[in-house]
């Protein structure tokens, strides 16, 4: 092998470093949530850059923090697109965005007809807009919900 | 701007130079291109011009944010395949000789258009044995045409010198390479 001196100099010198696969493990296991969170990071950041042309508030992450009441910082985290973010805050970030930042798609109710009878049965919906409100009830809402819904209570909370 | 670290990533075989207290180049980058949105976001904006220039067509930053993502996601993964595989003989199937090409214009019917942007480089020293230096998202046609991407060529010098310093004697298998998907 040539260089055979500077390649066991370098395997002396060097750290051996595998944390790069322990994010591709993380990957991995979590995609669909990091996924999502880097689309809603980007929605954000190209909303305050939006804003900021049109000199609209909040145009900076420091002026939606302000607003939120939340610190700088995990405004900055958010924007990273690595944060697992609440349906709380995920419903606060749209309405002083004043932006959608998640949306079901009607498949679930197009393809499950049956189950979309009993759905309506129980919350008499209309719109996206109104699944998103029932996606926001409370943690005790949701439970006897879930109980009534049986596993409609994954197909929301997915 | 110096070499602070060099780090392992397979022994023997494939090494990451870390400059002053950063993490090594080859982690950082793949940070930056999968977790690091508010980078991508500035990145694409500012350059703009290049992602809506005919050499990669007309893409949308969101768009371009997310091949980002998703080629970067991909390249690490073949990283991993290779390195569990152990056959240091692949790892030289993936990097190519950084040529003259990659500095100097090339009309564009030799150039594929496509949206692969993201680049790793590196040092060979042997036959199968690399160091990377750095990495970069190349809109443009030449290295040349933007400081970000010159300034890859300099990291390369460094890496080079500090590979000197090390004991680097035989420059018959060196050369500057890079990995594209």
């Amino acid at each position: 092998m040539k260089n055979q001196f500077l390649i066991e100099n370098l395997n002396q010198l060097a750290q051996v470093d595998t944390t790069w696969m322990d994010d591709v493990t993380f990957y991995k296991n979590n995609r669909n949530w990091l996924d999502r969170s880097a689309k809603i990071a980007l929605k954000i950041l190209r909303t305050l850059r939006e804003n900021k042309n049109k000199a609209h508030h909040p145009n900076s992450q420091k002026e939606l923090a302000d607003t939120m009441g939340v610190s700088p910082q995990y405004i900055n985290k958010i924007a990273k697109g690595t944060e697992n973010l609440t349906l709380e805050t995920i419903s606060r970030l749209e309405n002083v965005l004043n932006v959608q930042l998640i949306e079901l798609t009607n498949n679930y109710l197009i393809t499950n007809t049956y189950e979309q009878i009993e759905f309506e049965g129980l919350f008499s919906f209309s719109s996206q807009q109104q699944i998103i409100e029932i996606m926001i009830m409370s943690q005790q809402e949701m439970a006897n919900w879930s109980n009534q819904a049986g596993e409609y209570s994954y197909a929301m909370a997915a | 701007m110096r070499i602070g670290a060099i780090f392992a990533i397979q022994q023997s075989t494939l090494f990451s130079v870390a400059y002053d207290n950063e993490l090594m180049e080859f982690k950082r980058l793949f940070d930056l291109w999968i977790s690091e949105i508010e980078y991508l976001e500035n990145f694409f904006e500012e350059n703009k011009d290049d992602l809506n220039s005919n050499f990669y067509g007309s893409i949308s930053i969101e768009e371009a944010i997310e091949r980002t993502r998703k080629q970067a996601i991909g390249f690490r993964k073949k990283f991993l395949q290779l390195i569990q595989e152990a056959d240091p003989n692949k790892l030289q199937s993936i990097f190519r000789p950084l040529s003259n090409s990659s500095y100097q214009l090339k009309s564009l019917s030799k150039e594929k258009s496509k949206a692969d942007w993201l680049r790793i480089y590196a040092v060979r020293i042997s036959e199968n044995t690399y160091v990377i230096s750095r990495g970069a998202i190349k809109l443009t046609q030449t290295m040349n045409e933007r400081p970000h991407l010159q300034a890859e060529l300099q990291k390369l010098e460094i890496t080079k010198r500090f590979l000197i310093e090390n004991g680097l004697t035989d420059e018959s298998d060196f050369g500057f390479f890079e990995f594209e998907p």
